[in-house]
């Protein structure tokens, strides 16, 4: 009897690995059939359902001549470690990575530029919105095609401004503090009912108030120059101890509370009434809104100026397409193919009113599509303003380290908020620890 | 007097529950908040309440039949691997521990420490090398990859070995002197009794694998061998806030992995019920 | 030890001679499959911590025992060893805090009453909820100005920003999530107790707490032993907490060792570091392992 049950289980345990053993991976399609090609990608929640559909239709448009299988592959930084880990072995076609993992895909020698086939086809690159280009342009080549950009924004509660009497949208930090001293609402014990203001900390706003101030992340032309960056910028140009005093000063006078790091907990906290000033990306809008329904009424401005007198501008964030090096001419051009489809006006159109991430190709603002979803969230016209207001030299920097780098400024201003450094002390820390990884990335892989 | 005593053994029991409330309290509040959560409407989520003022079962409509998620997929992917690789480990496990606890060898304790020593080795550089060895075998995008690496662990040849080691020797003397074949007492006799840590190691395992996130993402890539903690963080997204649907995502995994518990749960009972008296 | 040593003697006196490779032949399976998957790759580990490894985690220049050495690097930084102290306290924290919660509720549960079946199943509950999961329904409790927890104070504490609360945050999560295997592996042991020492207890006139103290822990002792070796083990690769709530911040407060060997592997690209911190890990861990064995001789009864 028991013995029956132990060849029970050895014989379940040998079914199992016959019925596994029958999967795995198929055989690269032959001559005949549509050309497969995999798409690798970090979009969840709507964003992915909206990926879904794009690329459904791409495969109904193109049946028996290209197939598309998209494929998620976790977060931005799991996919990219996902393909570190597997990038000389080809494992896709085409792959979604976010802005800083840019210089290391340039570096990697896995990728073919998008530049390649714009020459080839003989496409017009002024399609897409120069300011946005300009982030992955490297030395005349554009390498990535960009795919969803994002810029950030000041969200408001504009039934807050109203109630507080504030009819001036705040457009640098000192403006902010005077608002946010209105719109500050205490409770009856003492402690605060809701703070005029907030932010999370995220190492991406940092990235961006240096081009906001014209000033520089690190050297070497932000990275961009003839050879790669070696050092950082920011402590000896004064722009990191400018936005670090930022910081220090919203937390030490209470005019913020310190909402941890990314930007869950400063939305949560916006959304239910607790801020009335946040920074957020545009990608954010949509959401931001169905969450809020009827609470308040919610108004965008343009990302705050650390100085009053800043002449920057703001750059992109979000991801772009990247072209795996195959060497399989048939997947490379099927692949251009599915490209051009992802950002052609309609797609770009639809892509921007199912997410809110910027249409990239400048046609997309003549689409019908676009033009209903501005009707319906006029508050986008401010993020697009905004992003025809600032300019190429503004585009953010390249380093082949940036993942840890926004860690390490995270982590600084983290340790600011719980007042073990000050504001010096916290721009040196960071300096001294990229400088460090820099320095030993540098040696190693050059 | 009889009546005094019935009432009071029926005190003793209520009391003996009321002093379970608070620690079963802890243990509940974040599941049912979770639960809570995702059956609120969105505004409610973020004003604080705890209670929706009604329940609305969308997030879960839109999970489950979205075929993005492709969630019962995900569910069967994860009740083919997770069962198969309990069943292996309850297999290889016991054999081991059989070993480690009745049979005397060479090296037996060294052996043991380099068996218990796998746990500790930290996963994270391990995982990269294991993607790579799918890869270079061609295993990726399957069942095997997902289940081979588990069909063994430290934790259950140590927890058998434990358990093993509590039963009397005299048990094993007798089989011997009958005549009975090692394997022949260890399928017999041993596994028998052993139900209850079976039964405990069973769950233990099967509600890992359950829940296991960074392999199955690394080593699949298309949605046919997809598990549900894939799922879960595909409703997440760094710029749109869904999280009710997340929430409602959560909940969908947990169920299938409760109800599983619960069923070992009885059969943990069951087994003890036959095999209390020990030697 | 006497005893120990006549059993010894009978067991290997029944034992054919041609059957001195049958216990090996009972291990194979499981060493095969650790052989593949965790000896090897851990092999391999200690071979890429002697190197500098580049950008796609390929062993590059060899350093070891050179100046820029990864153990020396890691000895020599503060964070490292803020790390170690991190992990130790977290660790400690968590095996105990789990045995505790899991030893009074299989107490609690030990005898069959009314429900008794029902406040189980609630024990034993969270083994049933993936860490990930678990993290981000407490995030929501945890949140600094409209979190559950902060509303039924009525604060509003930054649990997982501030660093007075984030290393108790990350353990408390971390205990709620451990207390179910606690509880099942304890109450399994308990089961296991003869009645008949219960009874002599009572016969001798013991009270509740002191037949706890003499009689069930004593007799549950292995099941101990083993539950705080598996906490311990477990709770030095904690890690899914730990990137959901804190990421390791705020500063290095929850900075635990296995958290710093994924940034170094999967954000900062260097496999060599974190290979070097795998190692030195497994051995700081393997160490706690040995001396607690120690401890077996001493304090179990079997």
């Amino acid at each position: 009897m028991k013995k029956t049950l132990a060849l029970i289980l050895v014989g379940l345990l040998a079914v199992s690995f016959v019925f596994a053993a029958g999967s795995g991976e198929a055989a690269p399609a032959k001559a005949a059939g549509p050309v497969k090609i995999t798409f690798w990608h970090s979009m969840g929640g709507v964003n992915g359902e909206a990926i879904a559909a794009m690329v459904n239709e791409f495969n109904t448009i193109n049946e028996g001549k290209i197939e598309v299988t998209y494929e998620y592959q976790g977060t931005y930084d799991e996919g990219f470690a996902k393909l570190q880990a597997s990038g000389g072995n080809y494992p896709c076609d085409i792959m979604q990575v976010y802005d800083i993992g840019t210089r290391y895909m340039i570096d990697s020698g896995w990728v073919l530029p998008m530049q390649t086939y714009i020459e080839k086809d003989k496409w017009d690159i002024n399609q897409i919105e120069p300011n946005i280009a300009a982030y992955y342009t490297v030395d005349g080549t554009l390498y990535s095609m960009p795919f969803n950009s994002s810029t950030p924004l000041l969200y408001y509660n504009k039934t807050a401004f109203e109630e507080a009497g504030i009819t001036k949208v705040p457009t640098n930090f000192d403006e902010i503090y005077e608002a946010a001293a209105k719109l500050r609402v205490m409770n009856a014990d003492g402690s605060v009912k809701r703070y005029g203001f907030g932010m999370g900390n995220y190492g991406w706003f940092f990235e961006q108030w240096m081009g906001k101030q014209g000033l520089h992340y690190v050297n070497n032309n932000n990275g961009r120059g003839e050879q790669y960056a070696t050092a950082v910028a920011f402590d000896s140009n004064g722009g990191g101890l400018a936005i670090a005093k930022v910081w220090d000063k919203v937390l030490k006078e209470g005019i913020a509370p310190y909402l941890n790091i990314g930007n869950n907990d400063a939305k949560a906290a916006f959304i239910s009434g607790n801020i009335a000033m946040t920074l957020e990306s545009t990608a954010a809008l949509k959401s931001l809104l169905l969450n809020i329904g009827d609470r308040f009424e919610v108004g965008v401005g343009y990302f705050p100026n650390i100085n009053k007198d800043d002449k920057g501008g703001v750059s992109v964030g979000g991801g772009s397409l990247w072209m795996l090096n195959t060497k399989d001419t048939r997947r490379e051009d099927a692949t251009w193919e599915f490209v051009k489809f992802m950002i052609s006006p309609e797609q770009q159109a639809k892509w921007n009113a199912q997410t809110g991430y910027f249409p990239i190709t400048v046609a997309a603002a003549e689409t019908e599509t676009f033009k209903k979803n501005i009707a319906e969230y006029p508050q986008f016209q401010v993020a697009i303003d905004q992003l025809h207001d600032t300019a190429p030299q503004y585009a953010g920097a390249l380093l082949s380290i940036f993942p840890e780098a926004r860690n390490v400024v995270e982590s600084y201003i983290a340790r600011l908020a719980n007042r073990t450094i000050d504001a010096k002390g916290a721009v040196d820390g960071m300096a001294r620890d990229i400088n460090k990884a820099l320095a030993e990335y540098n040696l190693v892989n050059y | 007097m009889r009546i005094t005593t019935v009432q009071r053994r029926k005190l003793q029991n209520a009391g003996r529950f009321v002093l379970n409330i608070p620690l079963m309290l802890v243990i509940l509040i974040p599941l049912l908040y979770t639960f809570s959560i995702s059956v609120m409407p969105p505004d409610e989520i973020y004003n604080n309440h705890l209670i929706p003022t009604s329940v609305k079962f969308t997030n879960y409509v839109q999970a489950f039949t979205n075929p993005y998620y492709n969630f019962p997929r995900m569910i069967l992917n994860s009740f083919v691997v997770s069962t198969t690789v309990m069943l292996g480990q309850m297999v290889t496990c016991s054999l081991a521990a059989f070993a480690f606890s009745f049979l005397e060898f060479k090296g037996k304790n060294l052996l043991f420490l380099a068996v218990l020593a796998t746990m500790m080795v930290p996963g994270e550089v391990t995982i990269i090398a294991n993607y790579l060895t799918m890869m270079r075998w061609g295993w990726l995008d399957s069942y095997r990859a997902l289940i081979f690496p588990f069909l063994t662990s430290a934790m259950g040849v140590f927890l058998l070995r434990q358990y093993y080691l509590t039963f009397a020797k005299e048990l094993y003397e007798a089989a011997k002197l009958d005549g009975c074949s090692n394997l022949r007492f260890l399928g017999s006799i041993v596994v028998p009794l052993s139900r209850p840590a079976l039964g405990a190691l069973g769950a233990y395992v099967f509600l890992n694998t359950w829940n296991q996130y960074m392999w199955p993402l690394l080593v699949t890539n298309s949605r046919n061998y997809r598990t549900v903690q894939i799922g879960i963080s595909m409703l997440y997204d760094i710029d749109a806030v869904s999280l009710g649907l997340m929430m409602a995502g959560v909940v969908i995994v947990i169920v299938p992995s409760l109800s599983i518990f619960v069923f070992m749960n009885k059969q943990l009972i069951n087994g003890l019920m036959s095999g209390a008296v020990k030697g | 030890m006497a005893k120990n040593k006549e059993a010894k003697a009978i067991r290997g006196g029944i034992q054919k001679p041609q059957f001195w490779i049958e216990p090996y032949l009972f291990l194979l399976p499981s060493l095969l499959i650790f052989g593949m998957f965790l000896y090897y790759p851990f092999f391999r580990t200690i071979f890429l911590s002697m190197f500098l490894t580049n950008k796609t985690g390929h062993a590059k220049i060899f350093v070891a025992f050179t100046e820029k050495d990864n153990y020396l690097a890691l000895f020599k930084s503060a964070s490292f060893w803020a790390s170690v102290r991190v992990t130790f306290k977290f660790v400690f924290a968590v095996a105990f805090g789990g045995l505790l919660i899991g030893l009074t509720s299989s107490l609690l549960t030990e005898k069959k009453y009314a429900g008794s079946n029902f406040t189980a199943a609630v024990y034993a509950m969270p083994i049933a909820i993936a860490s990930a999961a678990a993290s981000m329904a407490f995030k929501m409790v945890l949140h600094p100005t409209n979190g559950l927890l902060n509303n039924i104070m009525g604060t509003q504490i930054n649990f997982t920003g501030d660093m007075r609360y984030a290393l108790g945050s990350v353990i408390a999560v971390t205990v709620w999530l451990t207390s179910g295997i606690n509880f099942i592996f304890i109450s399994a042991g308990l089961r296991n107790v003869p009645a008949e020492l219960y009874d002599s207890a009572a016969v001798d006139g013991a009270g509740y707490w002191r037949r706890v103290w003499s009689v069930t822990i004593p007799s549950i002792s292995p099941t101990l032993f083993f539950q705080i070796i598996i906490n311990i083990i477990g709770a030095f690769q904690s890690f899914s907490q730990i990137k959901l709530l804190t990421e390791g911040g705020p500063g290095d407060t929850t900075n635990v060792m296995v958290w710093s060997i994924y940034m170094d592997a999967f954000r900062n690209f260097r496999f060599g570091s974190a290979a070097a911190r795998s190692v030195i890990l497994f051995l700081i861990v393997m160490v706690i392992t040995v001396i607690q064995f120690r401890f077996e001789k001493r304090g179990v009864n079997y």
